[in-house]
Formats: structure tokens, sequence, C-alpha cells
């Protein structure tokens, strides 16, 4: 019996080696355990024992598994059924084996007699437990329906992504729906899974979701339909909790927006933003404080309308024509000229373009770069240029006074003297004495009137006061009126007497008396000589005119020479030639210019413009 | 051989000087004096002018018509033989020594003062 019963039970625990991963015999009454070869085989070991007490087995148990364990080897448990348990061992390698273990109570044996039959899952294990992670790691669910049975099925993940415990029921496909945000997000995914279900499109979108502890969170949702005879089947895809990328990307678009705005206020360019219509959507710090003003009092306002423009209508309709042309797709680019918060006047490069918002909406954006510092250097080197082409003007003339007029009198002096020479010892002709005397007088009145150039020429910072133009005029004509009224001329000043010019008196006297003495000398005999004097404000400029009837000046001829030196235009026997000369020197000094109009035989303007007190 | 003299200037001491300067030539010279260019002018177109000049001596620094003018206004006028025109001017500027160069009519830049020997060397020139 007992050698029937041995082979009977080496015979079985053969085939059940051969067809299993490993056997285990357990002896309750004894409290040891057999072991088949292939079991240790299995866990890497290469002690072979076949028969090992529970408490050494125990050891080789994964520790979390002991008390499934433990439960298996109880002699009180009912295993009169077919049973089976998950139960993992240590390798000798130190990983897990996954077995399954099937748990066989040997009824007909003798009593205590339990086998266990072992199958190594470790590889399907393993897989599932990598797919598991690789949807952790994904934060990503997949879902099946079954449209035909209305069944639900969820991976592990996909309870995750809802915030909820694996063992809580499936949802349902309206209480699913229910999970994404109300409003865009539910209405969205309702109208995407109707498409599919009904048209078999399949759907990939974005969504706002709140799981079911409340977490709002954005996950990617794709579905595909499984359609036959046109009538849907199956549903199943994928739910991905993008939250984190989201959140990334709008960190990113936050650092952005920081960085352009960084950029925009930080620029030493003036910036702003309009709509295609010209209303300002926003202007950087620089334009906002270049003009003194908070971005709410410009926001909303057209462009053309904000304080900046507000020096000249011109600016500001050619403003509105850029924005026009820009609105169209063009570029803009110009200089112009804006006002500063102080309402000065600022020459700045300016440009509008438009560009391509979201949804092919279109803005424009205008920058301002300020060239006041080019606009000022420019204008001084025109002004030094100016200065230096007018004392080239002065040189030229010495050059002529030396040449013509101190060399020629100086000559005539050695000439005269040389006479004397010659007439030693014979009578000397009367009139050469006369003539030597008349020479050194126009030498030295010549040399009195290159000193008086020189004065003006030098004295670049003569003494500018306020001085009342009406009052220097009337003193001027008062003095000429010896002269005046011996050959009866008619002299009117019409000038306000509220009007003032910056001026050196002396200067604006000698330039008042000599344009008045000139239009006395070069009358005309064949009529009344009239002069008017008048002067009118423009600007920061006072400009005084003297006007007569009488000889005029051929300025064909003598435009070029008209204020040099010694240019006389008459033949008039006291016609120094000086005076235009002088007059033009003082003029210039005082910060003023001078011009001529005249007609041969009708008359002679003289323009003069002044600065204005 | 006598010779015709006209000078043109507006300077009174010159015209004196010339005329003292005349009366010393050992040679027995015509001169005439014009106070501007338009009064030379006059003279040359008059019909019943008797003697077209030899030595036209002329100033530039004159008032309404300068020398240079004149010189202009006497390149187109036909003298019938050769004249021989000096300008006669008291600037050294070496500007208006070019220019007055440049105008092929004029025979020489003469630098004023002027004296009896340089006046003889003129004149001798102008054969």
């Amino acid at each position: 019996m007992y050698i029937c019963t041995m082979f009977f039970e080496q015979e079985r625990k053969e085939i059940l080696e051969g067809v299993s991963d490993g056997v285990w015999l357990l002896n309750n009454s004894e409290q040891f355990l057999r072991i088949s070869e292939n079991f240790w085989i299995h866990l890497g070991k290469d002690n072979l024992a076949e028969k090992v007490s529970v408490g050494d087995f125990r050891q080789h148990v994964f520790e979390e598994d002991l008390e499934v364990f433990n439960s298996m080897l109880d002699p009180g448990a009912d295993y009169s059924e077919m049973n089976s348990e998950i139960i993992r061992f240590v390798h000798d390698s130190g990983n897990w084996i996954w077995f399954e273990v099937k748990i066989k109570q040997l009824k007909n044996e003798r009593s205590g007699q339990r086998a266990f039959i072992c199958f190594d899952i470790s590889a399907s294990r393993e897989r599932e437990r990598i797919y598991l992670e690789f949807d952790q790691m994904n934060r990503t669910g997949g879902w099946l329906i079954d449209m035909v049975h209305s069944n639900i099925f969820w991976t592990p993940s996909m309870y995750m992504v809802h915030g909820m415990r694996l063992d809580e029921p499936t949802p349902g496909i309206d209480e699913a729906i229910n999970f994404y945000r109300e409003g865009d997000s539910r209405e969205r995914i309702t109208k995407l899974f109707e498409e599919a279900v009904e048209s078999g499109i399949p759907f990939d979108a974005e969504l706002e979701f709140v799981d079911n502890r409340g977490n709002e969170k954005w996950v990617k949702s794709r579905g595909k339909p499984i359609m036959k005879n046109g009538i849907c089947v199956k549903v199943y895809g994928t739910l991905q909790d993008i939250t984190e990328e989201k959140q990334r990307e709008r960190e990113t678009a936050e650092e952005s927006k920081r960085q352009f705005e960084e950029i925009f206020n930080s620029t030493y360019q003036f910036c702003a933003i309009l709509d295609s219509n010209g209303v300002i959507l926003n202007v950087n710090d620089q334009a906002l404080k270049f003009g003194g003003l908070q971005l709410y009092d410009v926001v909303g306002q057209n462009f053309w309308e904000a304080f900046w423009w507000q020096n000249s209508e011109r600016e500001r309709n050619k403003l509105k024509k850029a924005v026009r042309t820009a609105s169209a797709g063009g570029t803009v680019r110009y200089d112009t000229v804006v006002w500063d918060k102080d309402k000065n006047e600022v020459s700045i490069d300016f440009s509008l373009k438009s560009m391509s918002g979201r949804n092919e909406s279109k803005f424009l954006i205008a920058e301002g770069r300020s060239i006041q510092d080019m606009v000022d250097i420019q204008r001084d080197l025109e002004t030094m240029v100016k200065s230096v082409s007018r004392h080239n003007d002065t040189l030229r003339n010495f050059a002529h006074i030396v040449s013509h007029n101190l060399r020629s009198h100086a000559s005539n002096i050695s000439l005269l003297s040389g006479f004397l020479k010659e007439a030693v010892g014979e009578p000397l002709e009367e009139n050469v004495q006369f003539m030597l005397e008349q020479a050194s007088k126009r030498l030295s009145d010549t040399i009195d009137h290159v000193n008086d150039v020189v004065i003006i020429n030098t004295d670049g910072e003569a003494v500018n006061e306020r001085l009342n133009l009406k009052k220097a005029a009337d003193e001027a004509v008062s003095t000429v009126s010896a002269i005046s009224e011996t050959v009866n001329a008619d002299i009117s000043v019409n000038i306000s007497s509220r009007i003032e010019v910056i001026g050196t008196p002396a200067y604006l006297e000698s330039v008042l008396l000599n344009l008045i003495t000139n239009s006395v000398k070069y009358r005309a005999d064949n009529r009344k000589c009239i002069i008017h004097v008048a002067a009118k404000k423009k600007k920061d400029l006072v400009i005084l005119t003297v006007q007569d009837n009488g000889l005029g000046i051929d300025l064909e001829k003598y435009k070029d020479s008209l204020f040099g030196m010694y240019k006389t235009f008459h033949g008039n026997s006291d016609a120094r030639g000086i005076g235009l000369f002088i007059t033009k020197n003082q003029v210039e000094s005082m910060g003023g210019n001078i011009r001529v109009e005249s007609q041969v035989n009708e008359g002679t303007k003289f323009t003069i413009e002044l600065l204005s007190a | 051989m006598r010779r015709n003299l006209i000078l043109v200037d507006d300077d009174p001491i010159f015209q004196f000087g010339v005329k003292h300067l005349v009366k010393g030539l050992k040679k027995q010279v015509d001169l005439q004096v014009f106070d501007s260019g338009e009064q030379l002018l006059e003279f040359l177109s008059s019909p019943n002018m008797d003697r077209t000049p030899n030595v036209l001596l002329i100033d530039l620094n004159m008032p309404e018509m300068s020398g240079w003018e004149v010189l202009e206004h006497l390149k187109k006028i036909d003298l019938g033989k050769k004249v021989w025109i000096y300008v006669c001017s008291s600037s050294i500027n070496p500007t208006d020594i070019r220019k007055a160069m440049e105008i092929e009519i004029v025979s020489k830049y003469v630098i004023k003062p002027i004296e009896l020997t340089k006046l003889e060397e003129l004149l001798e020139a102008a054969v």
C-alpha cells in the first residue's frame, strides 16, 4: 500500500513537474515541504534540497506576499476546490519571480497533505506592470466602449486621470462626459463623441477637465470609432493628462509675454500698438514718459488725436493717411515732428506697419526714434557753414579793400610824392599838395571803415537788448530831417509801438539811418521822394521794410556785389559804397538778415528780419 | 609818329598824375581822359571820332561800369587797327591779375602807381 502510494505519488509528482514550473508538497503535521527541483531552478538557486522546513522556505517569499503565503499553508484553510494565488518569490539575482500557485488539498492521502503547483507568470506580469508604468508615466488612460453591449472598459490609468480609486465603479458615457469642464470643453467633447459615433470621425482635442477630487486639469482626449455597415460598434481611445504640459506652455507664453513687455518698455524707441483703425491699444513707457502721459490717457484714443501729434494739423492728416496705408498692408516711414511733454517740437524718425494677429486680425505697430540730436547737429552745421561763408565773404571784401582802396590811395600818395621830388628847384604845381592831403584823408577814412567792419565782425557777443522799433525808426527819421526837408522828402513810419526787437542800439540806429539816407540820396529827381518805413511781427521775427520810389538798383548786374564793400551803383559824388556792407554786417550780428528788391527807376525795397523780443 | 593815349579812370588824382607824366615824355603823345567806361564807349562809337587810339589805359575799380565791363564791350568793337589795351589798377590781387590776362585783348596788367619810365615802356611797346 505504502509502495503503491509512493509509486503513485512519484509518478504524479513527475507529471506535475513536467507541466508546471515547480511543485511543493506540504506535510502539515511535520511542518516541512518537499520542493521539486525545477522550482529551485526557477528561483536561480543551486540549493536543491528536496525537503525544507516551512520556516526556511518562507525566507524565499517576497515579504509583502508573506501574508498570502501563510494563509496558503494554514491547515484550517479549506482548499477542497482548486484555488490559486499570486505570490512573488525572490530570485537569486534579487528580482521577483511571479508565480501563480494552484493549491489542492489531497483528500485521499494522509491528512494534512496539500499540493502546490506553481506557474511562473513573471513575463506577462512584468509586461503588464511596464504597460501600467508607461500609462502612469504618460498619465494616459485607455478606454473602450462596446456600443452593441453597452460595455465600458477602462485601463487603471483612466481611474488615475479621473482621480478615482480602482475599485470605484466605471462611469457611464454621460457621467464620463461630465468630467469635462462645463461650457466650451463639455460642449466640444459631446459634439466630437456624437460625430464619432454617428459619422465615424475620429477625434483628438485638448480640453479642460475637472477630476473626481475637484482638481482642474487639461486633457488630451482621443477617440476612434469602429464602424460596421455604417454603424458604430465600438469606440476606443485614450485620455491623457496634459496639465503639466499646458502649465509649461502657459509659463512659456507668460515668459514670452513678460520678455515682450520688458523689451517693449525698455527699448529707447517709442512704440505703440494700434488696431487697424488707428485706435491705440498699447504704448510703451518711453513714449508715455516722452509725452508726460499715462497709459489710460491714450488707450482707446485715435492715434492722431493723442497729445504727441497736437503740434500740427498737417502732421495729423499725414498720420491719418499713414494709418490707412499701413492698414492696407503697406509700410510707412518718414521724419516728422512731435510734441514732447513740454510741447517742444522734437524730430523723430517715424514708421508704421501692420502685423497679423490671431484669427487673421491685423494690428499696427508704430515706432519712433528721436533724431533731434541729428537734426540739431545738422542745424548747427548749417549755421556754421553760413557763418563760415559769411566770414569768407568778409575776407573777400577785405581783400578787395586792401587791393583796390587802401592800395589805390597809397599808390596815389606815392605818385604825388614822386612829383614833389622831381620838382625840387622848379615851381611846384599848386594842387599837388592839395591832392596829397586828399589822398591821405581818403586813406585814413578807408582805414576807419575797415576798423568799423572789424569791430562788428569780431564783437560777436555784442550786447543785445530789447529795443522799441518804432522809437528807433522815429529817431532815425528825425536825425535825417535836415537833409530830407531840404529835398522835401516824405518819410512815413508805420510801426506798432508794441513791436520790440532784440538788438544792439547803435547797430539798429546805424542800419535805419543808412537805409533812410540812401533812399534820400538816391532819389529820382523827376518826382517827389517818398519813403515808407514799416514793420510787422511774424512768429519770432520782426520784418522791417524800408521802401522808396528812387533810382532803383539794377539787381541783374549787382545782385552778387550789392552788399560788398566799396560798391557804388550810382555816379553820385558822395557815394562811399561802404554803407550797405556795414548794414549787412550789423544786421547779421544781431541775428537777422537783409535782402533787397528793386526796379531801376521805380524804387528799392530793403527787407530786414530781426529777432522779436 | 604821334601816339594817341586814352585813359579811363574815375580817380582825379590818377588822372592828374598821368597828365603830368605825359608832359614829361620825350616824344609827343596825345592824351584823352575819360571818367567812366560809358564816356569811352560813347567816344569810340561817335561817327566824328577823328583818330583811333594806339593805347588804352583802363582802371578796374569804377562805379557804375567797372573796368571788367568796359573790356567786355571792347571785345565786341572792331577798332579797325591794333590797339594796345593795358589794365591799370592798384590791385595786386593775383585773382584780378590772372583774370585780366585771360582776356585776349588785354596786353598787360599794370600795377599802380605808374612812373615816367614805365609809361614810356608801355608806349614804346605799342608800336
